[in-house]
């Protein structure tokens, strides 16, 4: 068994130490030290943009408060606008309604009275004529002359009747 | 059998560079070729994958990037944030045993770990690490490892010197379940293989078997280098954290 062949065992004791002493010199002086920077600073890389992804988060987090905000006064200056229309619009309906109505209201008081004034006028001249035939009546009834008053009296008295 | 086609041959230590030093032999031998080509290859790895700083890695960078993870996770969960100084170990660990492992898979090449000395130069080297460390943070205190809190102090007799085996055996433990993983599997492979020449034609049978348990063999590789880690780490929470 080669295993056991104690005369092999100083070159293999020897070059083992040597060989893993060299290898542990490459190790530590050359290519550790060159993987431990690339892994630091992707590491490093990597940070920063999480970093300024948060920062930019922020960011946006802030413009839409700011836009919200914004958004929510726009939203209660028309609610006052609006509002400020309606009321003047109403106000103004109202106060021509009011105008229309006193100008109807004018022009109905304007319209009786002229209808009580032809009214009058027609009763008179109803009362003028009924006394002239009254008169009339009488004489050739009765052959007396009456007067215009007496007349007029008579239809009075006739009418209120 | 002719020897040179026992399964186990594949294990034989060739002496490649006759070396001495100090009346010590320290051959360049195919073990130590396949620890320079490890070296190379986990260099070369590395340094290729991290070239060039893409934001968004490509195939290769992500896998440089998967090994560097895999790693930092196994010590940052089972030491914490002490176990900073130690990620280049671990890591350097890992990956040695790791294309070790690998690189031993390829047909003809030459399986680092699946000898027990290797495996067991790593895992005393740990064992001597961990032990000085706990003394050197904890001092005479680091005794205190031996005696599980809450227990009963009638216990300790008894618990001690199970705590105490148990401790010293970790070396070993650590050092067979690799070596013997790989030479177990490589062994395996060996064998079929020389089922499938010597069926034939029938031989379509054990070759199908070789490419799952190829496919296996390839999970252990991976496996029991991560094992060797996450073990590594805990030893090293043990003497930085004692109980918990």
């Amino acid at each position: 068994m080669p295993q056991m062949e104690f005369a092999d065992y100083f070159p293999q004791i020897a070059w083992s130490i040597f060989a893993f002493a060299t290898l542990y010199f490459l190790m530590a002086r050359l290519a550790l030290p060159r993987i431990t920077d690339i892994l630091e600073s992707r590491q490093r890389r990597l940070d920063q943009d999480l970093e300024l992804a948060e920062k930019l988060r922020d960011e946006a987090t802030v413009a839409l408060a700011e836009y919200e905000s914004l958004m929510a006064a726009a939203h209660a200056k028309t609610e006052i606008i609006l509002s400020e229309a309606r009321e003047t619009l109403q106000r103004e309906t109202v106060q021509r309604l009011d105008a229309l109505k006193g100008q109807l209201e004018n022009k109905v008081a304007e319209s009786e009275r002229r209808i009580r004034n032809i009214m009058a006028q027609a009763v008179d001249e109803v009362v003028v004529a009924a006394g002239v035939s009254a008169r009339s009546g009488v004489k050739k009834f009765i052959g007396l002359e009456v007067s215009e008053e007496q007349a007029r009296a008579a239809v009075d008295v006739v009418r209120k009747s | 059998m002719a020897a040179e086609h026992s399964p186990l041959e594949q294990f034989a230590i060739k002496r490649l560079v006759e070396l001495d030093i100090g009346g010590v032999d320290v051959s360049f031998t195919n073990s130590s070729l396949m620890m320079v080509i490890a070296v190379a290859s986990i260099t070369l790895f590395l340094m290729v994958g991290a070239r060039r700083h893409a934001m968004v890695p490509g195939r290769w960078q992500s896998m440089v990037e998967l090994a560097y993870e895999l790693v930092a996770k196994s010590v940052r969960d089972n030491i914490g944030i002490e176990g900073r100084p130690y990620f280049a170990f671990v890591f350097s660990l890992f990956m040695f045993l790791l294309f070790c492992n690998v690189l031993g898979l390829i047909p003809y090449s030459f399986t680092v770990t699946s000898h027990i000395i290797v495996t067991f130069v790593f895992a005393g080297a740990i064992f001597i690490g961990v032990t000085v460390l706990g003394f050197v943070r904890h001092g005479l205190k680091f005794f205190g490892f031996f005696l599980p809190p809450g227990v009963p102090i009638y216990l300790a007799p008894l618990l001690v010197p199970i705590e105490f085996i148990s401790y010293l055996s970790r070396p070993i433990s650590l050092s067979v379940r690799l070596a013997a993983n790989m030479m177990a599997g490589h062994t395996m492979l060996k064998v079929f293989a020389g089922f499938v020449v010597a069926l034939g034609l029938m031989g379509v049978a054990p070759l199908i078997f070789i490419v799952l348990l190829f496919a296996l063999e390839t999970l252990i590789a991976f496996l029991q280098a991560y094992v060797f880690a996450v073990l590594t780490c805990l030893y090293i929470n043990d003497a930085i954290h004692l109980h918990h």
